[in-house]
């Protein structure tokens, strides 16, 4: 380290300093391994079971609900027991349309729209891979908005967006 | 203190604990790096998941790295090259709808900023932004993970001469940088 400039060192201190653990994360953490064991589980010992098998969503919104379903048409290249059906749900009273962008449809307004269920209330389902998922809502084609009950990020590009995360479920 | 090899022995053997065992001795580390490389906690935290079930799986499976900690910020720093990528395209897709919205009728709500990377000085965050990313991850695995050269090109399959560029650019990047406005 001998290149190292000395006015570099009190912001390196800063730099080295770790960052505590949030629990919400270490026991999502704590989730996933377990669904490896499982799955490691399935392999060995019943493989078509783990056809069967489900995804839990655990969001950090009320809005974002968890469903399970058994998968139809799952996705290209990946496994059914990695998707799991997803609600998206926005309150939305005067909204002529809504929609939901994220990553998992190529932030196209056009792909997911949400369906109005009386009193204001918009849904749709989505099937999902486990890990972060990246959203917002688009209201009447021009509104961009977070998802209000979700943790919101500010992209390097300027604009809210949600994120929640999905973690696989324990196999029963 | 049991030794990294030992848990990792216990690991292979089927003890699930041994590996909660090494997870809490190396989670902030790779916390810390993800964090510093991406600048959202929740982007690190995704990053560090994913690098940490794919250790996991790879031990069970009888891997047995030799040196642990250089191989975990290995595949952390995998995990975090990914999402940078998911995050270019994020962004792609992004102005190219934004693109085609009138302003005059587009309106955005307001957030908190919630999730934002707030521990670090607001300079030395935006000086490690600017940095390209690989110079950034050759910056932080030299001097904030502390790691040596050999080590670095094994994970990263950049040569050390190429590295050691890195880190000296990314350097002189920073510190002019942090000291522009004093100087």
């Amino acid at each position: 380290m001998s290149e190292l400039d000395p006015r570099l060192e009190p912001w390196l201190a800063a730099l080295r300093k770790e960052p505590l653990a949030r629990p919400e994360a270490r026991a999502r953490l704590a989730a996933a391994l377990r669904a490896e064991d499982a799955r490691a589980a399935r392999r060995i010992l019943s493989p078509p079971a783990a056809l069967a098998a489900g995804i839990a969503l655990v969001a950090l919104t009320s809005a974002f609900w968890l469903a399970l379903w058994r998968l139809d048409t799952p996705e290209r290249g990946v496994a059914a027991e990695e998707l799991t059906s997803a609600q998206f749900v926005l309150h939305a009273r005067d909204a002529r349309s809504v929609s939901v962008v994220g990553d998992f449809n190529d932030w196209d307004p056009r792909a997911t729209p949400l369906t109005r269920t009386g009193d204001g209330v918009w849904s749709a389902v989505v099937q999902l891979r486990p890990g972060t998922v990246r959203y917002a809502y688009l209201v009447d084609g021009t509104e961009w908005r977070a998802d209000p009950h979700a943790v919101t990020l500010h992209e390097d590009f300027g604009r809210p967006t949600s994120v929640a995360y999905i973690v696989p479920q324990e196999a029963p | 203190m049991i030794a990294d090899e030992e848990l990792i022995r216990r690991v292979q053997a089927g003890d699930a604990a041994a590996f909660d065992a090494l997870v809490d001795r190396y989670y902030g580390a790779c916390l810390r790096f993800a964090w510093r490389s991406l600048g959202q906690r929740e982007d690190a935290e995704d990053a560090v998941q994913e690098a940490l079930v794919r250790v996991y799986r790879a031990l069970r499976r009888g891997r047995s790295p030799r040196h642990f900690r250089p191989w975990l910020l290995g595949i952390v720093l995998n995990r975090c090259r990914s999402h940078v990528q998911r995050a270019r395209r994020r962004r792609l897709l992004f102005e190219r709808w934004w693109a085609r919205q009138d302003p005059e009728t587009l309106r955005v709500q307001p957030a908190d900023g919630a999730g934002a990377d707030g521990d670090l000085d607001p300079k030395l965050k935006t000086a490690l932004a600017a940095l390209r990313p690989k110079l950034r991850e050759a910056f932080l695995l030299k001097y904030v993970e502390q790691l040596h050269y050999e080590e670095m090109a094994e994970i990263t399959g950049a040569s050390v001469s190429a590295l050691k560029m890195r880190v000296k650019r990314a350097s002189d990047q920073v510190l002019a940088m942090l000291t522009e406005d004093t100087a």
